[in-house]
């Protein structure tokens, strides 16, 4: 059930550059599973080494409990869904879908057409059958590519930012679609992207890469919540690094730190630390909450500082805060703003603030590198 | 109607050219096919159908025949040739591209004859090349690599090869190679991968490529001429032996309307290929 699709320590070299390297960990069947990453940091290359249109150098890769290294692609039972859709211009959408099964000859022509139709229906397109791929949408071109696809009945389906290029409606429609289909079709699904918000949004689990390696694998939630390092924290989102010197034990749950700029304040303690080792935090803005006043009922768990709103962006859904506390910024994330129908006055750029947040919610990360504020909306965290 | 009335403007000059150099020609040529021949080497008053008379003689058929004949070997030599190589060209990046595709102009930097000349001194049954076949034991004594028609059909192979070979290359520049990965991935072979997805996508410069071949090779009459036997003439020959040689005009016209029929048959062929491929556009 388990280990469907196996990585054991794949390295894959251009030149002297290890473009993935020593890589190991498996999905299981039928899960979605997705690489997300920074552009350039190997995902592609992985995709087609499953593919077969590139080999390990070092290292294999199992499908199935068989090792898949020597089978080229035409024999491997993955198919893909390229980041272009690569559609073949000189056929019909039909034709198209029909590729994989009248070259694989194992079934006879009706049973191929009866096949096509029914791919054609499970993709919405069956109206525009008889197009060329040019002359239809990106979303649907995204749709025959993925029926084109799923037709040979493949173990694995591996899709290559298959949403990159349409629009961000359309983006999380088809994303929704791909979930019924995945549910309907029961295939493994090894799902590539660069976008955070599609990979949680469809995800079983997510392995997070950066430059050939992987950071962190885990469900969504999981790598949103806890993440390793600061490189996994930014990247899936926007976070506040607060960092400091772990101080006195206060209870087996909680201890002091003396946050820099922020002074002493309350870290929940998921693991052991010793006293006076650094520690870097990870604080969400949407765990942080503004007020005018100072928050007065607050339970012994909670921090609190001051600040002055510097900055604040209207996001309909949302409202995102940049708020100076001493030297350093804060990012916050309130939602629904009330700016219309507020007894009190709404929140306006100068105003003096407190923020407050629960110790639980800042995550103490296991790494903390400083070039990774640059992957956050607003790097500065201190001046 | 202004889009209509620029797209007039836009074409006048082609027409223009095209009804001077090549409407008014062809009917003068047309018109002369039909005039009796002067003694003096002119075109003479009144009309005859004596020209087309002599068509009748039997060497005409076989000529023509093997005009047509070398003319599709050599076409689909070269397309054959050319295929694999645009296939690599258009695949290769930056620098070796260039340089590949500066070999294939290159040699049209000499002019023509001097070139075909160059293969006249090659093959010369006293050149070096004979001589080590012979020695190498690969040829007989009595095989000669001049004067026959292998040695037309090679290099009229060689003369057309670039032309097939650029139009080849720019379809397949424009080729998206993902496409053969696509299809390999969805169970093509290599081999199969190339002649359902890179053929028909370069289908258009296929075309150009068998015009561009075909239609000059039809025309072909230095290339007999210097290396081939007297056995292996061509139409062109006789057009030119009629023109330079007999100046007997209006039986080199005749010939002349002959090999421009046969010409029309590949030009309406592609021409009606590439409407239909433009009506249903790939
Ligand atoms: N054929 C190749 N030759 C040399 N280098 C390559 C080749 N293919 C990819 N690379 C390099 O390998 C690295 C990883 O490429 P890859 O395409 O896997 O990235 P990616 O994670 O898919 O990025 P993106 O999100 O931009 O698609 C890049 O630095 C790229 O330049
Ligand atoms: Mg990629």
């Amino acid at each position: 059930m388990s280990d469907f699709l196996v990585f054991e320590n794949v390295t894959k070299r251009f030149g002297d550059l290890a473009v993935v390297s020593e890589i190991s960990f498996s999905v299981e069947k039928g899960e979605i599973f997705s690489l997300l990453g920074p552009s350039g940091c190997g995902k592609t290359t992985l995709l087609r080494l499953v593919a077969g249109f590139m080999k390990p150098d070092e290292g294999r890769i199992l499908l199935n409990g068989r090792d898949i290294n020597q089978i080229p692609p035409e024999k491997r039972p993955v198919n893909t869904v390229f980041q272009n859709y690569a559609l073949f211009p000189h056929l019909t959408l039909r034709q198209n879908i029909a590729f994989g099964p009248e070259l694989a000859k194992k079934l006879s022509r009706a049973e191929i057409d009866t096949e096509v139709e029914r791919m054609l229906d499970l993709v919405d397109l069956a109206s525009h059958a008889d197009k060329k791929p040019s002359q239809i949408s990106g979303g649907q071109k995204q749709r025959v590519a993925i029926g084109r696809a799923l037709i040979n009945k493949p173990e694995v389906l591996l899709l290559d930012e298959p949403l990159a290029a349409l629009d961000l409606k359309l983006r999380q429609r088809l994303l929704v679609e791909l979930e019924d289909l995945h549910e309907e079709v029961g295939i493994t699904f090894l799902y590539v992207t660069h976008d955070q918000g599609e990979a949680m949004g469809i995800s079983d689990r997510i392995a997070v890469m950066r430059a050939g390696k992987i950071e962190q694998i885990g469900a969504p939630a999981a790598i949103y919540e806890t993440p390793v390092n600061s490189f996994v924290a930014a990247f899936i989102g926007d976070t506040n690094f607060l960092s400091g010197v772990a101080g006195e034990e206060l209870d087996h749950e909680y201890h002091n730190a003396v946050l820099d700029d922020l002074g002493i304040l309350r870290v929940y303690k998921d693991r052991p630390i010793l006293q006076g080792d650094r520690l870097t935090l990870s604080l969400r803005p949407e765990t942080i909450a503004l007020s005018r006043a100072r928050p007065g009922t607050l339970t012994e768990n909670h921090n609190a500082a001051r600040g002055v709103i510097e900055d604040m962006i209207y996001l309909g859904s949302l409202t995102r805060f940049r708020v100076r506390s001493g030297a350093r910024l804060f990012m916050v994330e309130s939602q629904h703003g009330r700016f219309f129908l507020d007894d009190e006055k709404p929140l306006q750029r100068g105003d003096q603030v407190w923020l407050c947040w629960h110790a639980n919610d800042g995550y103490r990360l296991e790494n903390f590198s400083e070039e990774d504020r640059q992957l956050l909306s607003f790097p500065g965290g201190k001046e | 109607m202004i889009r209509r009335k620029n797209e007039a403007i836009l074409t006048a000059p082609t027409l223009l050219w095209l009804i001077l150099f090549f409407v008014v020609p062809s009917i003068a040529m047309v018109v002369i096919s039909f005039r009796p021949a002067s003694i003096y080497g002119g075109v003479g008053e009144g009309w005859t159908l004596d020209a087309w008379r002599a068509l009748g003689n039997p060497n005409y058929p076989v000529i023509l025949w093997r005009t047509v004949r070398l003319s599709l070997v050599t076409t689909v030599i070269c397309l054959a040739l050319a295929l694999p190589i645009a296939f690599v060209l258009g695949r290769m990046q930056g620098k070796w591209r260039t340089i590949l595709v500066m070999i294939v102009i290159v040699p049209f930097w000499t002019n023509f004859v001097i070139r075909v000349a160059a293969w006249r001194i090659l093959l010369h049954p006293e050149g070096m090349l004979r001589q080590s076949l012979i020695s190498l034991g690969i040829i007989g004594n009595d095989t000669l690599l001049l004067y026959n028609e292998g040695a037309v059909l090679m290099v009229m192979v060689y003369t057309y090869l670039p032309f097939a070979i650029l139009p080849l290359y720019a379809a397949a520049e424009r080729f998206d190679y993902s496409l053969l990965e696509a299809a390999r991935d969805l169970g093509a072979s290599g081999f199969t991968a190339v002649t359902r997805v890179f053929i028909p996508g370069i289908s258009r410069g296929l075309l150009t490529a068998m015009a561009l071949v075909l239609i000059p090779a039809l025309g072909s009459y230095v290339i007999p001429d210097l290396v081939g036997g007297p056995g292996d003439e061509m139409i062109g020959n006789k057009i030119a032996q009629r023109t330079l040689g007999d100046r007997n005009l209006p039986q080199a016209a005749t010939l002349s309307v002959a090999l421009l029929l046969i010409t029309l048959i590949p030009m309406i062929v592609v021409y009606y290929l590439n409407r239909r491929e433009r009506t249903h556009p790939a």
